[in-house]
């Protein structure tokens, strides 16, 4: 179990990570990565192949993410238990975000 | 019927590879597509029908794990590689009009592209600058050929500056552009 510090150090996520490391709860390639941010995001987020590459490699050597297939030169890629709890932990810090939001908006 | 083709030879400096990228797309908007190139700054152009495509280069050295799986996300993602020269990757795709396609979405990433090129170049210093240092001092003994080889690697290791500075200032901008 990795101290909360481990965690700690990879927040605050920015908004592309944390949408490709949520599109990752279930296995996928690349491009269904690609895809599934934009869905997800609803369009307001886009990954470029460079910055997915990009992330992919550091997301691995970190240990957020593992391998789990390779087919015809596509890689299929999971979230681990160590990136699941980044990601809780980051969606801590947006539910008090949303909840600030909720109670200033009026205000502005 | 033979193909119209030309060639261009053009340097383009590190830190600038966005000009370079914007000069390729000028060209094939007036219909001359890239099409062969790998020596430094020769590049050779087909003619055809004019075509809005976006150009992008990634600079990627041998450190990277697995060149298979990278060309194929951008090959994936609808990029044509075209080739590289050196460690510069050349990527394009069809833009429609009002659209910019990138292959680097975020700040982040185009800072890591960038320490990638200041990475590289770092390496080559220690042996610019011994090249240098020898130069100097050996140059009594040389004479007028001694101070020729002088100015030459003095302008290489200068230019060598320049890129480093160049690189570190474009760094900084697109820092300031990640608001936390």
């Amino acid at each position: 179990m990795p101290k909360s510090d481990e965690i700690q150090k990879y927040l605050p996520l920015t908004e592309s990570m944390f949408y490709v490391m949520l599109s990752l709860v279930d296995p996928l390639h690349g491009y269904g990565v690609m895809q599934k941010v934009e869905t997800i995001s609803r369009g307001s987020v886009t990954i470029g192949p460079g910055t997915l590459y990009g992330m992919f490699t550091s997301f691995e050597e970190e240990g957020l993410i593992t391998m789990v297939k390779e087919e015809e030169r596509r890689k299929s890629y999971l979230l681990t238990a160590k990136g699941k709890r980044v990601l809780a932990k980051q969606i801590e810090r947006l539910e008090i975000m949303t909840k600030c939001a909720a109670e200033f908006k009026n205000r502005l | 019927m033979e193909t119209e083709t030309c060639w261009k030879f053009r340097w383009f400096w590190a830190w600038q590879d966005d000009r370079e990228e914007e000069w390729l797309g000028s060209m094939s908007r007036a219909g001359w597509h890239l099409d062969k190139f790998g020596y430094p700054g020769v590049y050779f152009f087909r003619k055809g029908e004019q075509k809005n495509f976006a150009y992008r280069l990634d600079f990627q050295t041998s450190r990277m794990k697995d060149r298979d799986a990278y060309l194929q996300l951008f090959h994936d993602a609808g990029w044509e590689h075209l080739g590289n020269m050196s460690a510069w990757e050349y990527f394009r795709k069809e833009a429609k009009p009002g659209e910019e396609p990138e292959i680097f979405t975020d700040p982040e990433s185009k800072i890591l592209k960038y320490q990638r090129v200041l990475r590289f170049l770092v390496i080559f210093f220690p042996i610019l600058f011994i090249l240098f240092s020898t130069s100097w001092r050996h140059l009594p003994e040389r004479g007028p050929m001694g101070s020729v080889l002088l100015f030459i690697t003095m302008g290489i290791l200068l230019l060598y500056a320049a890129a480093i500075l160049g690189i570190l200032l474009r760094i900084g901008k697109l820092k300031q552009t990640i608001r936390k």
